[in-house]
C-alpha cells in the first residue's frame, strides 16, 4: 500500500521549505504553497529566466524535506500548465541526482500530469525544473496539486499499482473533482461537491499512540491547585500527553516509535521532529480523538471522542498584566491599551507613543509566573525599573 | 499577596506599575531566544485574553493571580460581542487564546496568528477620567473590560493534546493499572477492527486473555 505524504500540511509546519534557484514568481501566482493544495483557484505560477546563461528560459523550484521523507521508492505527480506558451521540457531532480525528464505543454493552457517514479533511501529534496525550447526563451507557466506518494517503505509495503490509474487516484484537481469527504471512504449527501457519489479516498493512519498521562485543570468556575500549576489554566480541559506510539506496517508488523526517556532531545532532534510530523498529521486541530483506557475494569466516563483544541503542547503561564484598580473599576491611565483588531491581526498593549517620560505609562498591575522555570531561561533584563539584586524588585 | 512561591513555580508579585519600555525589552527578549533556535517548538509564544474580576462569576475573587483560571469562552454570555454573537470553533480561539507571532517595540504592537485568528476583536475600556473622556472604549466582548492578558510559552517536551476532558468528572480513579491509547480519527478501518492484536503484538498489556486474540478480522484489510 502507498502512503500519500501531507506536504501542505509539511509546508505549514516548516518541515518542508522552499527555495526558487531559477526564474521568478509571477506576480498572479498564489504563492508558493499553492503547488500543494487541493483550491482549484490557486496555483503557483513561475516565470522562467530569458536571461539564462543556457541561452533558453528555465525556472527552477527547490523543495527540501526536513527530516528526509523515509521510504525507499517514491512517485512525485505534477501538474503543469503553459501560460504565455508551451513549455519544452520538464524534469525533476531527487537529493541532486541525475534529472528525470518529461516533456512540457505543448501549448497553451495545455494541462499536462507527469508522473516520476524513483528509488532513493529516504528523499530530502526535489528540484523541479521548466525550459523552454532553444526557439522558445521566454515562457511562464502554473504547477499545482503536487502530490508526492511513498510506494516501497523501508519495511517494504506492497503496493497495487492498477490503483493509480482509478479516478480516486487520479489528481482530483485535474479531472474537476473535490476532495472533501464528510466520510471516509464513502459517498454521502454532505461531501462538498461530490456530486457524481463517488466515494471519496482520504489518507488512513496506521498510527496508534500509547498515552503516559492525563493532566486535568481546574473544575470550571472553581480556583485552586490542579495537577500542574506551572500550566496556563484551561478550566474543565486536560491535556492528553503521549510519547510512544506503534505503526502497523501493511505486513502486520510493528514498529515502535518514541520520544520518551530524552529521545528526541539535544543531539537526537530529527527523532523529535519525525516524531511531530507523524503527530500533526494524526491530530490536527478541529478533528476528533478517542481516548481509550486498556484497564476494562476503570471506573470511567470518557466520551467517545474529543475535539482537539490544541495540539502542539502545554502552554505554561509566565505573565499577567492587569489594569490597576480604581475603586470599583480600573483605570491604569491613559496609555493603558489591550486592543486587537481581527482585520490586521495586530493587539495594542500602549496606546499611541506612550508616555514620554517613559514611566508608568502603561501602569499596568502585574505577576510573573514561573519565573526561574520559564522568563529566566530567555529574559535576563528586569520588568521593572528600579529592580532589586534579584532583578525582580519590591514584592508585596 | 504572597511574594514567592516556590523557587521553580515561583510568581512574583512587585508592588510598582509596568512600563512600555520594559515590556518591550521583554517581549524583543522572547522573541530573540525563539529566532536564534533550532528547534523553535518549545519556543512559542501565546496571548490568553482574560476577564475583569467584576465579571467572574463568584464575584468575591480579590486575588488577581486566580483571574486566569476564568478564560473568555467565545460561546458563553458576556464573552462574545452582542453584535456577532457566540463562536464556537472548537481551538484556542474559543478559549480566547493564539500565538503571537512578533512584536514590534516601537509601536508597541505584538502581531497575533493568522493561521489560527481569534474569533472576535478585544477591546478593553481605556481611561474613566472625564478630562480624557476621548480615550473612553466601550469593551468588548463585555467581560474584556479591565483589558486583562496572560502571556504562556509553550512547552512541548511531551506531545500534548488539549481537550474538554474534565478529568475529576471523567477518571475520578485515575487511569487505572494498565496504559491507554490515542487513537486518531482517521485510523484505518482494518487497524481499529483488530487493535487489540496489533496491540498485544507490540507487547502492550491489554486487559483479558491476550491468547484470544491470535486471529485478524481480514474485513477491511484492503481499503486504501
Amino acid at each position: 500500500m502507498a502512503r500519500k505524504i501531507n506536504l501542505k500540511g509539511l509546508f505549514d509546519t516548516g518541515l518542508l521549505s522552499s527555495s526558487l534557484e531559477e526564474g521568478a514568481v509571477n506576480a498572479l501566482s498564489n504563492g508558493i504553497g499553492a503547488m500543494f493544495d487541493n483550491d482549484p483557484n490557486l496555483t503557483t505560477k513561475f516565470e522562467t529566466d530569458p536571461l539564462h546563461f543556457s541561452g533558453v528560459g528555465v525556472s527552477a523550484v527547490k523543495l527540501t524535506f526536513i527530516p528526509p521523507i523515509q521510504g525507499k521508492n517514491f512517485r512525485l505527480k505534477t501538474n503543469i500548465k503553459g501560460i504565455n506558451s508551451g513549455s519544452n521540457k520538464a524534469f525533476i531532480s531527487v537529493n541532486g541526482g541525475p534529472s528525470i525528464t518529461r516533456n512540457g505543454p505543448s501549448s497553451i493552457s495545455t494541462i499536462i500530469q507527469h508522473n516520476y517514479d524513483f528509488n532513493i533511501s529516504g528523499l530530502s529534496s526535489i528540484k523541479l525544473n521548466q525550459s523552454a525550447a532553444t526557439t522558445n526563451t521566454s515562457f511562464d507557466i502554473e504547477i499545482f496539486n503536487i502530490e508526492l506518494f511513498v510506494i516501497d517503505e523501508a519495511d517494504p509495503y506492497e503496493f497495487n499499482d492498477s490503483v493509480l490509474t482509478t479516478q480516486a487516484w487520479n489528481s482530483s484537481r485535474y479531472i474537476g473533482r473535490q476532495l472533501i469527504g464528510s466520510k471516509i471512504n464513502s459517498a454521502r449527501r454532505d461531501d462538498v461537491g461530490n456530486n457524481d457519489r463517488i466515494p471519496i479516498i482520504q489518507n488512513y493512519s496506521r498510527n496508534i499512540y500509547i498515552g503516559s498521562r492525563v493532566i486535568g485543570m481546574t473544575e470550571p468556575g472553581i480556583t485552586g491547585s490542579f495537577d500542574d500549576p506551572t500550566l496556563t489554566p484551561f478550566p474543565g480541559f486536560s491535556y492528553v500527553t503521549v510519547d510512544e506510539y506503534i505503526t502497523v506496517n501493511s505486513d502486520d508488523s510493528i514498529t515502535r516509535r518514541s520520544v520518551r526517556g530524552g529521545r528526541g532531545e539535544g543531539d537526537d532532534l530529527n527523532a523529535r521532529k519525525g516524531f511531530y510530523q507523524a503527530w500533526y498529521q494524526d491530530f490536527p486541530i478541529g478533528k476528533q480523538v478517542q481516548v481509550k483506557p486498556l484497564d476494562k475494569k476503570l471506573a470511567q466516563s470518557l466520551s467517545p471522542r474529543y475535539n482537539v483544541f490544541n495540539n502542539s503542547g502545554q502552554l505554561q503561564k509566565m505573565l499577567l498584566v492587569n489594569q490597576h484598580p480604581a475603586g470599583d473599576t480600573v483605570d491604569s491611565g491613559s496609555y493603558y491599551a489591550a486592543s486587537y483588531e481581527t482585520s490586521s491581526f495586530i493587539f495594542d498593549y500602549c496606546s499611541g507613543s506612550g508616555n514620554p517620560d517613559e514611566t508608568n505609562d502603561i501602569g499596568a498591575d502585574f505577576n510573573i509566573f514561573n519565573y526561574l522555570l520559564l522568563s529566566q531561561k530567555f529574559f535576563t533584563g528586569s520588568l521593572i525599573a528600579n529592580p532589586t539584586p534579584d532583578g525582580l524588585g519590591v514584592r508585596t | 499577596m504572597a511574594g514567592i512561591d516556590s523557587p521553580s513555580t515561583s510568581t512574583v508579585t512587585p508592588n510598582v506599575r509596568l512600563n512600555r519600555i520594559k515590556l518591550a525589552e521583554y517581549f524583543d527578549s522572547a522573541f530573540s531566544f525563539k529566532s536564534g533556535s533550532e528547534w523553535k517548538g518549545d519556543k512559542r509564544f501565546f496571548i490568553t485574553f482574560l476577564p475583569n474580576v467584576s465579571n467572574i462569576a463568584q464575584g468575591t475573587l480579590t486575588d488577581t493571580r486566580e483571574i486566569p483560571n476564568f478564560p473568555i469562552r467565545t460561546k458563553l454570555t458576556g464573552s462574545y460581542d452582542n453584535i456577532s454573537g457566540a463562536k464556537i470553533s472548537n481551538n484556542l480561539a474559543e478559549l480566547s487564546t493564539t500565538e503571537i507571532t512578533g512584536h514590534d517595540g516601537s509601536t508597541h504592537q505584538l502581531t497575533l496568528s493568522k493561521d489560527f485568528p481569534l474569533n472576535q476583536q478585544y477591546i478593553a475600556r481605556r481611561h474613566i477620567d472625564t478630562v480624557e473622556s476621548i480615550h473612553n472604549h466601550s469593551a468588548t466582548p463585555p467581560f474584556f473590560e479591565s483589558g486583562s492578558y496572560l502571556i504562556s510559552k509553550l512547552n512541548d517536551d511531551n506531545p500534548s493534546l488539549l481537550v474538554e476532558l474534565n478529568k475529576d468528572q471523567a477518571l475520578p480513579n485515575g487511569l487505572g493499572d494498565k496504559e491507554f491509547i490515542v487513537i486518531p480519527e482517521n485510523l484505518h478501518p482494518f487497524i481499529k477492527d483488530n487493535l487489540q492484536y496489533f496491540l498485544t503484538r507490540a507487547g502492550i498489556d491489554v486487559s483479558g486473555d491476550a491468547s484470544q486474540y491470535t486471529t485478524l478480522d481480514e474485513t477491511n484489510r484492503n481499503l486504501l
